[in-house]
């Protein structure tokens, strides 16, 4: 073997992916407020095969507020990999991006699921943030939020499906509330049918 | 023969690790997502939101979904030519002296010229967080870990 050869090796076995220097960039900006830069260095990241990359451009949607845009980009993460699951600072970005969307029910559901892991500073903020949540889903703006939902959700299930399931699933949430189950079958069917046309482990 | 297989495979197995974030991007990218996480502090409100009376006709409307859309399109399609200077190799290939690293980033700089169009121009950190902060909430500070 030439003495070239364990060189070579070493590197390739020492090459970081090509997405981790976009990831570190991402993170980097992230920090330093400069949103815009982070989405592109995720966007790249994510290009490149990172399958984490899509969690951190939906938290830096969320950053630029683009709340819609974020839920979609949450809901295509979640479906691409599963990397980012089950962490509770992504899952407190996530329900941020619901609650920015107006998508209490689905802010709610982030907000639990991240406060049951969440620090001593952290838990009572999003237990209050909860609390606020459930206080502001009135019966009288119930049948109103559901119609609204149910329509961007028709509107937008060819062009944005990810998008459309988000607003599907909160209005049969929402309708589960509604003392006359206001067009639950509808929105459940719809949500349904969105859930069996997304494609499986990919974008 | 063998000497060739044997490559190929330390170099797959290199790539396979490209699902696996290495634990240092890892904690960065925690620490980035807790250092600016900050909850909301408008009451949350099943109603229709109040739209600026210059942003709220449909044409407007329709204005912000086009520019999104062009947007993400021009950032996809950066990101796209990234990852096909990658995949390609180009860089110390391509006649111009770049790396795969140097199309990226100039990808990353189209695409980030195309969003500060898009959006007059103003940066993320100019309109700060939409959804505010409230005082002392900055940080949250619950440490490392998978725990925000």
């Amino acid at each position: 073997m030439s003495p070239l050869r364990p060189a070579v090796l070493a590197l390739l076995l020492a090459a970081a992916p090509p997405s981790e220097s976009h990831l570190v960039a991402g993170a980097d900006a992230f920090r330093a407020e400069a949103y815009e830069k982070a989405l592109v260095e995720f966007r790249v990241a994510e290009a490149l095969g990172s399958a984490d990359a899509s969690w951190y451009v939906a938290a830096s949607l969320l950053k630029l507020g683009r709340a819609e845009d974020a839920v979609e980009a949450f809901v295509l993460a979640e479906r691409s990999n599963q990397g980012g699951a089950g962490d509770a600072l992504l899952e407190v970005y996530r329900g941020q991006a619901c609650y920015a969307a107006q998508l209490l029910v689905c802010a709610d559901r982030w907000f639990g699921s991240a406060e049951a892991r969440a620090g001593p500073r952290l838990a009572p903020q999003l237990k209050a943030l909860r609390s606020a949540l459930r206080d502001a889903l009135r019966p009288e703006q119930i049948e109103p939020a559901i119609d609204r939902f149910l329509d961007r959700a028709a509107a937008l299930q060819r062009t944005r499906p990810a998008l459309a399931l988000a607003f599907a699933e909160e209005a049969a949430a929402l309708a589960t509330r509604s003392p006359e189950r206001h067009r639950q079958d509808e929105a459940t069917a719809l949500a349904g049918r969105l859930v069996a046309a997304a494609p499986k482990g990919g974008r | 023969m063998l000497r060739c297989a044997f490559m190929l495979v330390l170099l797959l197995a290199s790539r396979a690790t490209a699902d696996e974030l290495a634990p240092r991007t890892r904690a960065l990218l925690h620490e980035a997502l807790e250092a600016r996480l900050t909850l909301p502090t408008e009451p949350p409100s099943l109603q229709r939101p109040v739209l600026p009376s210059s942003l709220s006709s449909p044409s407007a409307a329709d204005a912000r979904e086009s520019n999104s859309a062009a947007t993400q399109a021009a950032q996809a399609a950066a990101a796209n030519r990234a990852a096909q200077d990658v995949a390609n190799g180009k860089g110390h290939g391509n006649g111009n002296g770049n790396d795969a690293s140097d199309s990226a980033r100039n990808a990353a700089g189209q695409a980030r010229g195309v969003e500060a169009r898009t959006t007059g121009g103003k940066g993320a950190s100019g309109q700060g967080n939409p959804h505010g902060g409230p005082p002392g909430q900055g940080n949250p500070g619950n440490g490392g870990g998978k725990k925000p």
